[in-house]
């Protein structure tokens, strides 16, 4: 089977649909593939309050436990939201759909329909001009896009903190959400000491609505965001497929993976498979854009290019954990209503070159499981339950990333004699990175020493390369694949994910994957009108 | 291969044993006519579709099995199962060869199509026991077109008869089991995969080979077999010590004395040590069978009885939590388990099971990527008993406790620990 569309768009994440926007509102023939059943999961609509829920009042075991405890199954202690929202697709059907294999690197990837989006935190960040300087792109399309994506999103935070301008003070932003007890007595006493030079601390900027917007609805502070946000006020790329439905010129095909990417006589044809691998059809167009995630479009890139025994280099924000304990908060109660993701941010220099730092996000930590908090303490059950109980109303769980530089990952790609592309990732840091955490930790420690919050020793967690799931920069612009996403020997496949991100400073990049791909396909959309 | 005519009618001999039950029970629900010849009805008694001919294996068989009456047509096939364990006459004049050369006989001359012999991995002329030569002895008198020796690895699974039977009882009555070659390497095949391939057998149209082995064609050590089944069954590890054989040998010969000895567990004892496997895939996939592994069977046993999964559950609660678990937690510790396909039961110390609180002294510090088995399991527990009202209260505090309870149960804590830590860094260090 033969169709055919002015664009074809590969992947239903932030990228894919970031991309989508601009062609669909041109007036385009967008067809856009995704490899999930493109149904909204709506299991936390009717949940109650986190605190509800503990009450032991709604003892109902799929609020915790998921559908036939699929939460159970991928107990293997990653990240707590990958253990209670496992994304459609996670875990070893993504490695075999993908015919990935890795080693020393923890692969994070989903083939439901809207992508990792799914499961996202929402902690969102504009790369400022210097940390850009590396794109071959002009700073201010970029920083067009950043602002057309955060109006359509909606973000919350604040752009007047010590942090507001580093985050991007031009973007706008709704006014932050209210900080927890614990959280905010922290964020008090950094008001009082005034900041340090080598840290700075803000409210964290996050897609997450504390306002109605563009018909979403706004946060109810129900605690429970790591089983899935009730209200669907944290953004998912969910809320802009639907929307793009809404458009006539727009077609969404479901339960297909895409197989293979070739030239055909008047552009790209691709090969889709079904999930199941029972069916296969081919699509033809003039422009493919690519935005299936940074691994799954690296591979098709290799694989429409026939690479032999390529390697590249795969870019992550190397992370470690750590929880703080709020002294001042000892003895008293867990809060009934807030919000359980990153409420603060900051930012730690690590030496005196310029993005050589660490970009962390601060939660409270009764936004996770007792059981997960519990789960690296070297003490007896017993003990963990009776102290977790004790301590983890003052607790704060801090997660921080280090820059792309960091990382020493290498990918392998190699097309067998069937065509097919296989995928070798080998995860590392780069030589000096312990000695970087400990210096780093130590800091931090006199910092928040400082702050009157202690880190909680033997707390900290080193996250194996590849957790972080913050993938990029395999096929970067201005090499094989132009400033406009456009791949130099397949003209006509463009591609518009975290693939063809030069650099990553240690903020999340998933704000600057949607504002590239917006970029990308407004280029896209504006050469089609001319041609 | 689907069914020609479904009201075919086939004469199964042994019909009461643990094959011959399950078998004339299936044949008949696939709409066969099931003549049974022996001594018991088993499992078809008062089906329209089944009768009984009294048959001892000692005594001639009667043509009138055989014939074609009102209900019952010429049949297609014969599955002779039935084996006679305790004989009164030497090994040349075996009762199970006269009989099975008579049965064959009369076969033969009533011109039926299929004659299926159930024969065993043991099956060899210089088989340690009189049961592996007798039926190697058998599979000699079979050389007409259609008539098959089937060779049966270890058949498990089902009702606990037979030697599934015996095994399932054996493990269950000791700790420690000595054995003879435990690690003999046995190809188990389940109880319904083995009536699916005679049935195919005797219906199929396409040539057979004389000879079939029915088996996983990867064979699993003995030892392996009966661990899983003391695990999954009682939840309890089995200590397998290995004797030589000689000594085994004696031991039989003395016990052979005595008048109660069973005869039948002298047989298997000496069958197994002399074991030796059969490439068995083509033979699979002729039938069309593609066999599970053997833990399968044992994980399904798990959803009909999960004792050793409730008592898990319940001791672990009673760690972690100081009290006795609800009904509702540990049904869906139960249920939990067996459906995310990890229903093991773990081995746990018997002094733990009668005192949980001294888990504290073995419970190892936490490891990457997941921890111990041990480890994994109490992490569940508290993952379910965060989904019941009487954990969750113990795990979260949203009342405020103010500083000197907070104080006194961090001090109650640090104590505990001392008492245990040292247990447990030597046994980490120990392992």
């Amino acid at each position: 089977m033969t169709a055919h569309s002015d664009v074809i768009i590969i992947g239903s994440g932030p990228a894919g649909v970031s991309a989508a926007w601009p062609l669909v509102e041109s007036g385009v023939q967008v067809l856009l593939f995704d490899a999930g059943t493109g149904a909204f999961d709506d299991s936390a609509v009717s949940r109650p309050d986190l605190s509800a829920l503990r009450s032991g009042n709604f003892p109902q075991r799929q609020d915790f436990l998921g559908k036939e405890y699929s939460t159970l199954r991928q107990n293997n202690g990653v990240s707590p939201k990958l253990r209670t929202m496992p994304p459609d697709g996670y875990g070893e059907e993504y490695l075999a759909a993908n015919t990935l294999q890795t080693e020393n690197f923890r692969m994070i990837g989903a083939l439901g329909t809207a992508g990792l989006s799914a499961v996202w935190g929402g902690a969102v960040a504009a790369f400022d001009a210097n940390e850009m300087a590396k794109y071959p792109v002009p700073y201010d399309d970029m920083k067009r896009s950043y602002g057309i994506v955060a109006e359509r999103i909606g973000l919350s935070g604040s752009t007047n903190d010590d942090l507001g301008a580093y985050l991007g003070e031009y973007l706008p932003v709704q006014p932050a959400l209210p900080l927890s007890p614990a959280v905010e007595r922290l964020y008090a006493a950094y008001g009082r000491f005034g900041g340090f030079p080598d840290l700075t601390m803000g409210r964290a900027r996050n897609a997450v609505l504390s306002r109605d917007h563009n018909g979403a609805r706004a946060c109810s502070l129900n605690g429970g965001c790591m089983w899935g946000c009730p209200t669907g006020a944290v953004y998912s790329s969910y809320r802009d497929l639907e929307a793009l439905r809404r458009f006539p010129n727009f077609k969404n095909v479901n339960g297909r993976i895409i197989t293979k990417i070739d030239r055909a006589d008047h552009g790209i044809r691709i090969e889709a498979k079904s999930r199941n691998g029972a069916e296969t059809s081919i699509y033809e167009s003039g422009s493919v854009v690519l935005a299936a995630g940074t691994l799954a479009s690296s591979r098709l890139v290799a694989q429409a290019l026939k690479l032999q025994n390529q390697t590249t280099r795969l870019l992550t924000t190397p992370g470690i954990a750590f929880v703080l304990l709020q002294p001042s908060w000892l003895g008293r109660a867990m809060p009934q209503s807030f919000y359980g993701m990153a409420q603060l941010c900051f930012r730690h220099a690590l030496s005196s070159r310029s993005g050589d730092e660490l970009f962390g996000l601060i939660y409270d930590a009764a936004g996770v499981s007792a059981v997960d908090v519990m789960a690296s303490m070297p003490l007896s059950r017993p003990s963990a339950v009776a102290l977790t109980k004790a301590l983890q109303p003052a607790m704060l769980i801090c997660l921080a990333f280090f820059p792309g530089e960091y990382s020493s990952n290498v990918i392998n790609l190699n097309t067998n004699e069937h065509g097919e592309t296989e995928m070798k990732i080998k995860g590392g840091n780069r030589a000096g990175f312990d000695l970087a955490i400990r210096e780093a930790v130590r800091q931090l420690r006199k910092r928040f020493l400082k702050l009157g919050a202690l880190i909680l020793p033997g707390s900290l967690t080193v996250l194996e390369p590849g957790a972080d799931s913050h993938y990029g920069g395999a096929f970067p612009m201005g090499e094989r694949i132009g400033a406009d996403g456009e791949v130099t020997e397949m003209p006509g496949l463009y591609v518009a994910d975290g693939t063809v991100l030069n650099a990553l400073p240690a903020k999340n990049l998933t704000f600057t994957i949607m504002a590239n791909a917006d970029r990308i396909g407004r280029n896209l959309s504006r050469k089609l009108k001319n041609a | 291969m689907p069914l020609e005519n479904p009201t075919q009618h086939i004469v199964v001999t042994g019909a009461s044993g643990y094959i011959g039950a399950s078998l004339v029970e299936v044949l008949l629900q696939q709409g066969f006519y099931v003549t049974a010849l022996g001594r018991s009805r088993g499992n078809g008694s008062g089906h329209p579709h089944f009768r009984l001919i009294e048959w001892d294996l000692t005594a001639r068989p009667p043509a009138e099995a055989f014939a074609v009456s009102a209900r019952f047509g010429k049949p297609i096939a014969v599955i002779h199962l039935a084996h006679k364990w305790q004989s009164n006459s030497c090994e040349e004049i075996d009762e199970n060869y006269q009989a099975t050369q008579e049965l064959l006989a009369l076969s033969r001359s009533c011109g039926i199509a299929k004659f299926i012999f159930a024969s065993s991995m043991s099956a060899r002329h210089d088989a340690l026991n009189r049961y592996g030569r007798v039926k190697a002895r058998i599979e000699e008198l079979l050389f007409g077109p259609g008539e098959i020796a089937v060779r049966i690895g270890m058949v498990y699974g089902g009702a606990e008869r037979g030697l599934w039977g015996t095994l399932c009882d054996l493990v269950g009555r000791t700790p420690i089991l000595p054995m003879v070659q435990p690690g003999t390497l046995v190809q188990p095949i389940h109880i319904d995969e083995t009536i699916t391939g005679l049935i195919r057998l005797a219906t199929t149209h396409d040539g057979t080979k004389p000879m079939m082995a029915f088996g996983a064609d990867e064979p699993v050590p003995f030892c392996v077999c009966l661990r899983e089944i003391a695990r999954y069954r009682y939840g309890k590890s089995l200590k397998i010590i290995p004797i030589p054989l000689w000594l085994a040998l004696t031991a039989v010969k003395v016990a052979g004395v005595l008048p109660f000895f069973p005869a039948r567990l002298e047989q298997r004892i000496l069958g197994l040590a002399g074991l030796k496997t059969l490439p068995s895939q083509s033979d699979m996939n002729f039938l069309g069978l593609n066999l599970k592994p053997f833990t399968c069977a044992l994980h399904d046993d798990m959803k009909r009885k999960p004792r050793p999964l409730i008592e898990e559950g319940r001791i672990l609660f009673k760690y972690g939590f100081r009290a006795e678990p609800s009904c509702r937690f540990l049904k869906r510790y139960v249920r939990a388990l067996t459906a995310i396909g990890d229903p093991r039961p773990l081995v746990l110390p018997a002094m733990v099971k009668r005192w949980p609180a001294l888990m504290a002294f073995i419970e190892p510090f936490p490891g990457k990527k997941g921890g111990n088995e041990l480890q994994r399991r109490l992490r569940f527990m508290l993952h379910i008993a965060e989904t019941t009202p009487e954990a969750v209260r113990s795990l979260y505090d949203y009342r405020g406790r103010g500083l000197f309870r907070i104080s006194f149960v961090v001090l109650q804590t640090a104590l505990r620990e001392a008492v245990s830590f040292p247990f447990r860094l030597l046994r980490r260090i120990f392992q």
